[in-house]
């Protein structure tokens, strides 16, 4: 009997919350579909508002509502990330004279994660320079997505004091790789002093890390830096360098890579076999024939479409020869004409 | 004697129905709490930088594809224009005996040509290997048919890239899908080493050149129900699970994997029903057994779309082989099931799966037919009967609400108020015999698994057609 009460009472109170959560929707639903039709509404209205503001050529704002100021401020926000320049400066203008960076660094110190990441995500569109410091410090923050809105942000500001900051934090896996490679990669090749500096770090992740962005925003004065880590200790090293090094080396290079092409490391001699490609030597071609039909699928694949890349006819002519991996490639060249680089 | 059994049963069942709406409703609370942050987390997510990014992983993408002519061309095109920034479509056309090649080298201008692929596992012969004319990252591998899992292998051989993508040929995939369920690799490369996305009913929608262009509510009363469920099952349980990095299966119609580590542990099973479980089993068992760190993470924002079955005869052959599956994978690694060794996954995944999903169907089964006996032999109160009865079906309602809630709250791609209410309905109708068929069907496994049945069955595909409604 006092097991079926129980029983009675727990539906009772099961049923009252579903009955709760279904009313909740409703009200929810009902504001909600209100509210996003007014918001979508102030931004169609504001639209050409908010496009002479970016081009400057609006010297005073019109008087608006609090909902009118909030919808031109997602809109200015939206612009914001895919906009440089004059454009960009306009609209941090705009956001430091309604007192939003304020609001936003102030955020920025909040108890909730979430809010402080959403801070320093605005402040990367916002674009004020004003933002730096706080943005800085955000870098240390206990929260993972706190830290790699910070360190976005810090990279469309083009924040070259965040270069090691953030380079550290990737080192010690507070920042994703990819988060600590965008930013660096915004921040431009004011970085790459740095990242040279950091080629003789003790920390072969730090070493492999600087050599991953040297090749993306390098140049080819960097790319003697950069052959050096060939013959690194650690094979991501090794590996990263040739990547690097296909991205900004040059024909002298040639040698080194080929005596790459007997790293022990299937990795190593797939990037190096691939650098070669991109740097177009024609002197690799035999070695690469070579490969493309003794060594093991990857390393045989990217020596093949190296040699596609350097000369398709040498690819053709030499797809006998050069094993399956090079068939492969010269019968991609008799359909498109080339292979993609 | 027969009083004896019936008490012990009765407590039994009374113990077993508190334990298990526990961890639903513990579920249901974890499940809105991760959403509610992931909801959040749009205020500053990167994937526009993401799409942008050279160091953004590429992927393969791989398409098992037998007797799929009706759709393949629309799935084709939706992973074709994926917004992602480097990957390939390769298409494993499974020794199909209807018009799918057809369609593909019509469709696609394909024209053959010798690719070498890796035989680090092994699969059925393959026929020939073709190149799209216009699009050289679309490949189409043509092969004996070997099933599934041996089609997704071949595919691993062949994938170019360090990560692959398996989906279902029926599934259409949305744009921003693959960058969406990619972001947890990015974040943590080496960590995560698989991630999957929601798989919601595409019946009803309005799809058009392998875009979901329009959500709608199926017509059919059977798919509406499965809108319900799917809901329940990835919203709560997925991404429940989630939490305690016991993730037992990334759906087979929309999972990313490292292709590295699908190779190591020897590719998917091809002697199941259920190879999408049993591959993430094995991952489990694989890293957890190297003690190597590691994540296999649900995301719920990437949408695969699929078309489920609209009548009884393909919906049951569907849920018997899903359980199939189910307890093939778990007999086959039965003894990662209460060892500490194992973790989480070993201490609480596989037992809560082994005790309440396979088992689940027999225990309830059971119970529908000792509660009568118990009741017209005076051993059971109809007042107690009827309590415990309405219990289980409030619980029922109130977790099918709970799930269409977090959907509202999280995602609310449902935007016709008609439309939710009527799925509110079909989640308190679906306590009223649905749940009850798909629990008898589920207990035929068992029967299936032992007279040695091992076929897919056969659902009538209306394909996701170019225009109009699925």
């Amino acid at each position: 009997m006092l097991v079926t009460d129980l029983i009675e009472v727990v539906s009772l109170a099961f049923m009252g919350t579903t009955i709760v959560s279904l009313l909740a929707l409703i009200v929810q639903r009902t504001v909600l579909t209100r509210s996003q039709r007014m918001v979508l509404e102030a931004e169609r209205r504001l639209r050409p508002l908010a496009h002479a503001l970016v081009e400057g050529e609006l010297p005073e704002l019109p008087r608006m509502n609090r909902r009118e100021r909030q919808a031109l401020g997602r809109l200015l926000s939206r612009y914001s990330e895919f906009l440089t320049g004059a454009a960009k400066q306009y609209i941090a203008s705009f956001f430091e004279k309604e007192g939003l960076v304020d609001v936003e660094i102030r955020r920025l110190r909040s108890r909730r994660a979430w809010r402080r990441a959403t801070a320093a995500h605005l402040l990367g569109d916002i674009g004020s320079s004003r933002a730096l410091d706080s943005l800085l410090i955000a870098l240390e923050d206990r929260d993972r997505d706190v830290r790699s809105a910070a360190a976005m942000s810090l990279g469309r500001l083009g924040a070259e004091e965040a270069i090691v900051p953030i380079l550290d934090a990737e080192v010690l896996r507070q920042l994703p790789e990819a988060v600590a490679g965008f930013a660096l990669l915004a921040i431009g090749p004011e970085a790459v002093p740095e990242l040279i500096t950091l080629l003789g770090h003790d920390n072969p992740a730090v070493r492999a890390t600087a050599l991953r962005v040297l090749g993306l925003m390098g140049s080819a004065r960097d790319a003697d830096h950069i052959a050096e880590r060939l013959v690194d200790s650690s094979k991501e090293v090794r590996a990263r360098a040739a990547i690097a090094l296909g991205r900004v080396g040059a024909a002298h290079h040639t040698t080194r890579l080929l005596e790459a092409l007997d790293d022990p490391v299937v990795s190593v001699r797939a990037a190096s076999a691939a650098a070669l490609g991109s740097i177009g030597d024609a002197r690799a071609i035999p070695a690469l024939v070579d490969m493309s039909s003794t060594d093991v699928y990857e390393a045989a694949q990217a020596a093949a479409r190296s040699i596609a890349l350097i000369d398709p006819d040498a690819a053709i002519s030499n797809s006998e020869e050069g094993g399956p991996q090079l068939q492969a490639v010269a019968d991609m060249i008799r359909i498109f004409g080339a292979i993609d680089a | 004697m027969l009083e004896t059994i019936l008490q012990a049963f009765g407590l039994f069942v009374l113990a077993y129905f508190f334990v298990l709406n526990l961890i639903y409703l513990g579920f249901t609370l974890v499940a809105w709490r991760s959403i509610s942050e992931h909801v959040r987390k749009r205020g500053y997510d990167s994937t526009t930088e993401a799409f942008a990014s050279p160091l953004t992983p590429a992927v393969s993408v791989l398409l098992p594809a037998y007797n799929e002519e009706p759709g393949v061309v629309e799935s084709v095109n939706s992973l074709v224009s994926l917004r992602y920034p480097v990957h390939e479509v390769i298409v494993v056309n499974d020794g199909s005996t209807d018009g799918t090649m057809a369609a593909l080298t019509d469709e696609f201008d394909l024209v053959e040509v010798r690719r070498p692929i890796r035989d680090s596992i092994q699969t059925k012969r393959v026929r020939g290997i073709y190149v799209s004319r216009r699009d050289r990252d679309l490949w189409v591998i043509d092969k004996e048919n070997g099933g599934k899992a041996d089609a997704l292998n071949c595919g691993v051989n062949a994938a170019h890239f360090s990560y692959v993508c398996a989906v279902d040929a029926d599934a259409v995939i949305e744009h921003d899908a693959l960058l969406h369920v990619a972001k947890p690799i990015m974040d943590d490369p080496h960590l995560v080493a698989a991630t999957g996305g929601i798989v919601r009913v595409a019946n009803g929608c309005r799809v058009e050149h392998g875009e979901v262009l329009e959500v709608g509510l199926p017509k059919n009363r059977l798919a509406i129900f499965q809108v319900v469920e799917y809901f329940r099952a990835f919203l709560v349980g997925r991404v429940g699970w989630t939490k305690f990095n016991s993730l037992l299966i990334i759906s087979g119609a929309f999972g990313l994997f490292k292709r590295s580590l699908v190779e190591e542990i020897g590719g998917y099973w091809t002697e199941t029903a259920g190879e999408d479980v049993e591959l993430v089993v094995r991952m489990h068992r694989h890293l957890r057994t190297l003690n190597v760190p590691y994540r296999i993470v649900f995301v719920p924002d990437p949408v695969c779309w699929t078309e489920c079955p609209e009548d009884l005869k393909a919906l049951s052959s569907q849920r018997r082989r899903w359980h199939r599956g189910l307890l093939e994978t778990l007999w086959r690694h039965r003894s990662m099931t209460f060892r500490p060794r194992y973790g989480t996954f070993g201490l609480l995944g596989l037992p809560y799966f082994l005790l309440f999903e396979a088992l689940g169907p027999l225990i309830e089964i059971l119970g529908y037919l000792l509660f009568p006996i118990a009741y017209l032999t005076g051993h059971l109160s109809a007042s107690y009967l009827l309590a415990f009865l309405g219990l289980a079906l409030v619980l029922g309602i109130c977790l099918s609400v709970a799930a269409l809630v977090l959907e509202e709250f999280g995602f609310r791609r449902h935007t016709r108020q008609r439309d939710v209410a009527t799925l509110f309905m079909y989640g308190v109708l679906e306590n009223l015999g649905y749940r009850q068929l798909t629990t008898f069907w589920r207990a035929l496994s068992f029967v299936d698994l032992l007279r040695g049945k091992s076929s897919w069955g056969e659902m009538t595909r209306k394909g996701l057609a170019r225009g109009g409604r699925s």
